[in-house]
């Protein structure tokens, strides 16, 4: 059977035009290291959190570049800071404390 | 000609190429290396990238063309020296000393160690190996498990001791990732049903050729690549070998059961070199190689007229390019030397 009627399409684009960069300028005054890394997937790998659900680390590395913040606070929510990705990461990116600091975009975003 | 003594320190591929040009131009010339053989890495090596080419033909191929005239010190080690204007002074290890008007260091590079990572067990886990022992494998014609046994599935790690802040390593050791297929490649010949993977973070295939080579191991050869660098490994109750990585493409943590983990080491500077270099007065770049006066003209040069670089001491290099550095080193110590006296 084939049904009709509408359907929503989620826009899936990542639209850099619009995309709030100014952010990503204002993360790096604050913490340092994070611009290293190579999306090499070694702190997923670890990742305590990773294993259970959807979550991904690496993959909030590059969501932080592409400014798609809502995102970035949705998924900080996961990580358990056990820090556990900055023992393996090869560009010493200390992941846990990113993550900590994304934590707190949620409160102050969506109290 | 005068006969002016040039003292070459290395007799890998670096060294044999220069050794190979200098007597002609009428110098009298002494190499030395440590290693009992000629050859330096090469001598280690079965078949190379990308075409294949069995490593003992080019040995010979270098051998042959150094003349008679060299006289080659096996088995000693420069261990000290100085350099003032005009000429070289150099310590052996047996504490003998040697006088030169010019020096050419090739003194290579060595394979990083691979313990120092130790989430990979190299040295603690059974079947945890390095490319060059695959190497030596194919050269002894075969491949198998520390319990000799046919290995069914083998995954390499590129990026060992490379790229790795952790390993105080920034570089990239440039020859592993197109050793790494060519080794997938070779193994596939050997053992056809086995899986094959290749865990990497870049594939960097920037030689005539290696591109090539990639694309045949994907298509005729069935290599599985994955994007993804291993976080960690476990040995299991059989020996075999647990890795974990994230498929980075398909954003999905991984684990995988392998009867070989190969680790493709990186280079660095060779054993002793740092001091020798301190004592000689020649200078080191921050990823702790040689340092020669520019990075893409007078790359042979150092702040000395007659002391240049050849090879590996001054970074990661292919063959081809230790082959030309050496003739090019070679030739540019000769121009000095004229310069200087006339
Ligand atoms: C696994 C692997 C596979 C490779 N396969 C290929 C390939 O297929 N094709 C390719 O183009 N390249 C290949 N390479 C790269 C190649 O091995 C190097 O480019 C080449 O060996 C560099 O030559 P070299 O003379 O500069 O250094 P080396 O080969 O390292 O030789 C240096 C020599 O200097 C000697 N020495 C060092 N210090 C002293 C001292 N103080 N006193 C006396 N002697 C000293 C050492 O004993 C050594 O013999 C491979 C590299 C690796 C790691
Ligand atoms: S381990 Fe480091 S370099 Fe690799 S993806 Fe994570 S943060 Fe990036
Ligand atoms: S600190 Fe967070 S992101 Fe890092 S490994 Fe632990 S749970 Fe994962
Ligand atoms: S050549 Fe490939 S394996 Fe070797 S360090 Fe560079 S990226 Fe890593």
């Amino acid at each position: 059977m084939k049904s009709f009627g509408f359907q929503k399409i989620v826009d899936r684009q990542i639209d850099l035009d619009k995309a709030d960069l100014s952010l990503v300028q204002a993360l790096a005054r604050e913490l340092t290291g994070w611009q290293r890394c190579i999306g090499c997937g070694s702190c997923s790998a670890t990742c305590t959190a990773a294993g259970m659900g959807s979550f991904n680390p690496r993959k909030v590395q590059m969501l932080v570049r592409m400014g798609q913040w809502d995102q970035v606070a949705q998924e900080a929510v996961h990580c358990q800071l056990c820090g556990k990705c900055r023992l393996v990461c090869p560009r010493d990116v200390d992941t846990r404390q990113l993550m900590l600091e994304f934590k707190k975009l949620q409160t102050i975003s969506r109290p | 000609m005068d006969g002016k003594h040039i003292v070459i320190v290395g007799a890998g591929p670096a060294g044999l190429a220069a050794s190979s040009v200098l007597p002609r131009l009428g110098y009298r010339v002494t190499m030395i290396d440590r290693s009992n053989t000629l050859g330096g890495h090469l001598s280690k090596w079965y078949q190379l990238f990308p075409d294949r080419a069995a490593a003992t033909v080019l040995l010979e191929q270098l051998t042959d063309e150094v003349p008679d005239s060299v006289s080659t010190m096996l088995g000693r080690e420069v261990t000290g020296g100085s350099v003032s204007s005009g000429a070289v002074e150099l310590t052996l290890d047996h504490g003998e000393h040697l006088s030169a008007n010019g020096l050419i260091m090739a003194t290579g590079f060595d394979l990083f160690d691979a313990r120092r990572k130790e989430e990979y067990g190299y040295g603690i886990y059974d079947n945890v190996f390095t490319q060059a022992e695959i190497e030596e494998m194919f050269r002894q014609g075969q491949i198998e498990t520390r319990h000799h046994r046919k290995p069914r599935s083998i995954a390499f790690l590129h990026c060992v001791g490379s790229r790795d802040l952790k390993a105080g390593v920034a570089y990239c050791s440039k020859v592993c990732c197109v050793t790494g297929v060519k080794q997938a490649i070779e193994l596939r010949e050997l053992l056809p049903d086995a899986a094959i993977y290749n865990f990497y973070m870049d594939l960097r295939m920037f030689g005539r050729g290696f591109e090539e080579l990639y694309q045949q191991a994907q298509e005729r050869y069935n290599i599985r690549f994955v994007r993804g660098r291993i976080s960690e490994a476990a040995e299991s109750s059989d020996g075999s070998v647990i890795i974990k990585a994230e498929d980075t493409l398909t954003s999905r943590p991984l684990k995988l059961t392998v009867d070989m983990l190969v680790l493709l080491t990186g280079m660095q500077p060779a054993a002793g070199s740092l001091e020798l270099a301190a004592k000689l007065g020649l200078v080191l770049g921050d990823d702790s190689f040689l340092k020669p006066y520019g990075l893409t003209q007078q790359t042979f040069k150092t702040s000395y007229p007659h002391v240049v670089l050849a090879g590996s001491c001054t970074g990661p290099t292919t063959l081809t390019e230790a082959i030309l550095s050496g003739r090019s080193a070679a030739m540019a110590l000769h121009e000095s030397l004229f310069k200087l006296t006339n």
